[in-house]
């Protein structure tokens, strides 16, 4: 169990790096349990787990660094029960759930930590030591970094007996009943998806892309080419608008410029 | 907007002024790290503009560490569009070091310009372009296919980094005219727009492909066996999928945290299933 606890905690590692270091998008949990999977020498079953776990999480994403669900953890260790126990997707999605939850408390507290060090990097500035201030940055990077090793790596070593005896009490109406929470949960990923997207004159375009799949079979590759058409269509009239607006009125006319723009917010 | 007749101190010509694009698309990627509560990325945004500071202003200079401590202020932004306010930011100072541009007015226009920035970067990036590349993507997933993460990488990361680089060029290159221009003009009011409707598109779609929630109920009446999911399929196929999806939304629109719907959703699953109504597929 050593060396695959040691290689969650590499996964760990990786994901939360890519994740942050120029938004590669490694939390994802597709990409997460991706990740999970090679270092644990099965990287077919990683990707097939990684889609119903991304399912599940779909809906969540980082916004200015607050993630209401760590989805990166919940695709590394959902992943990890799946290969290491041989959970079902089903109960690979259920078994994530608590570790998604376990990473933002964890997250919390060293961005308390990172709260606490804002004085001191100022501090440093103001008594003009820049080496001080390096050094502290990296100290901070290299200590986010280890504390998601270690939780890889200690939930594994210590935790994988104990959900393997769980996984392996679970009555049948139970698992039925995981499968089917797993088959609804992505609802709540779209619902979040659309608190994020939804407008009342938007609205429409949700129910032509449910009709195209639901109706007529379209995959969503076919969606994606339409709706790019579709909102060229929607927003082409408004290009023109803005542009004949301009050559009318010289850049100088403020007031004029104004008023296009409450046009624009009102129509 | 400048006319230095001055010989410029920093990037003076063509070649050290593609070494700063580079370096900025680099040293940019860690905007991240180190975001606090009180200031979010303020900490690191100071680290991203360090070295250039350092070559503006001289090293260890009283003005190097009066701009850095000016860098202290609260900032927060989207990482894929946050290097054109380095951009920007690094031409003002630049400009403040040749003809001594008002301080100020380079913290008044980084707080001008995250706000409006994040909203772009969030809408195109997060829910326009990770949406597309997620449907296509996860289908490839499902089948165990390496194209799955190959894809979605690519789909996901050349617009993102594209958008890095492009927006650290022009960041420096116009200034702070551009984007106010952007704003008033209503541009990015409509690229968000755009997204928005992709988004909202690809979001049905899945909703119709991946929500799985169908009933097993049969009923029984004298002679014959009634399939209730036969019956919602006549009506309108995915109808259950789809009240299910508007259901959590209306929840979630009332303030209901995502943890609290996850949970509910849960219940309702395992409610369900034990009193017969939904179980595994066959």
């Amino acid at each position: 169990m050593l060396m695959q606890a040691l290689a969650v905690g590499l996964a760990c590692v990786l994901v939360k790096f890519g994740a942050w270091w120029g938004a590669m998008g490694w939390d994802r949990p597709m990409i997460a349990s991706t990740i999970t999977g090679i270092l644990l020498g099965k990287p077919v079953e990683g990707i097939t787990v990684g889609a119903a776990l991304e399912l599940v999480y779909m809906g969540t994403q980082s916004m200015g660094g607050v993630i209401p669900q760590d989805y990166g953890l919940g695709g590394i260790f959902g992943c990890a029960f799946a290969i290491l126990v041989s959970a079902k997707p089903s109960v690979a999605v259920a078994l994530s759930i608590p570790f998604s939850m376990l990473g933002t408390l964890i997250y919390d507290l060293f961005k308390f930590w990172a709260t606490s060090l804002v004085t001191r990097f100022q501090t440093h500035l103001e008594n003009h030591q820049i080496k001080a201030f390096k050094r502290l940055w990296n100290i901070q990077a290299f200590v986010y970094l280890l504390m998601w090793f270690l939780l890889g790596f200690i939930s594994i070593l210590a935790g994988t007996s104990a959900i393997k005896a769980l996984v392996n009490m679970i009555p049948t109406v139970i698992m039925n009943s995981l499968t089917v929470a797993a088959g609804m949960l992505p609802a709540l990923g779209m619902a979040l998806l659309m608190i994020s997207l939804w407008s009342k004159k938007l609205a429409p375009y949700f129910f032509i892309g449910f009709g195209l799949v639901a109706f007529f079979k379209g995959t969503l590759i076919e969606v994606a080419f339409l709706g790019a058409a579709v909102a060229f269509l929607a927003v082409i009239g408004q290009i023109g608008k803005h542009t004949n607006g301009n050559n009318a009125q010289p850049k100088t006319a403020e007031s004029a410029e104004e008023s296009e723009e409450e046009d624009f917010y009102n129509d | 907007m400048t006319d230095t007749t001055t010989t410029p101190t920093f990037l003076p010509d063509k070649k050290s002024e593609k070494r700063f694009y580079n370096s900025l698309f680099w040293r940019s990627q860690w905007l991240m790290f180190c975001t606090s509560y009180t200031k979010q990325q303020a900490v690191t945004f100071s680290w991203v503009m360090l070295p250039y500071l350092e070559k503006i202003y001289g090293k260890d200079t009283d003005e190097f560490y009066a701009a850095m401590l000016r860098h202290q202020d609260f900032f927060n932004t989207n990482v894929a569009v946050a290097p054109f306010v380095f951009g920007v930011v690094t031409s003002m100072e630049k400009e403040n070091k040749e003809n001594g541009v008002e301080a100020k007015s380079i913290n008044a226009l980084k707080s001008s310009l995250m706000g409006p920035l994040a909203g772009i970067g969030d809408s195109l990036l997060a829910n326009g372009v990770r949406l597309i590349a997620t449907g296509i993507a996860i289908g490839f997933f499902q089948q165990g296919s390496w194209l799955g993460p190959i894809l979605f990488m690519l789909l996901l990361n050349i617009p993102n980094w594209g958008i890095k680089w492009l927006s650290g060029k022009y960041g420096y290159k116009l200034g702070n005219t551009f984007i106010t221009d952007a704003m008033k003009s209503g541009t990015l009011n409509l690229i968000t727009k755009a997204a928005s409707i992709v988004g909202l598109m690809m979001v049905g779609a899945m909703s119709a492909q991946y929500v799985t929630f169908k009933t097993v109920l049969k009923i029984k009446s004298a002679s014959q066996v009634v399939d209730i999911q036969k019956i919602f399929d006549m009506i309108l196929p995915g109808l259950l999928p789809l009240l299910l999806v508007l259901g959590c939304f209306f929840y979630l629109r009332k303030k209901n945290k995502p943890v609290r719907v996850l949970l509910a959703v849960v219940v309702l699953a395992f409610v369900l299933t034990f009193l017969g109504i939904t179980g595994a597929a066959k």
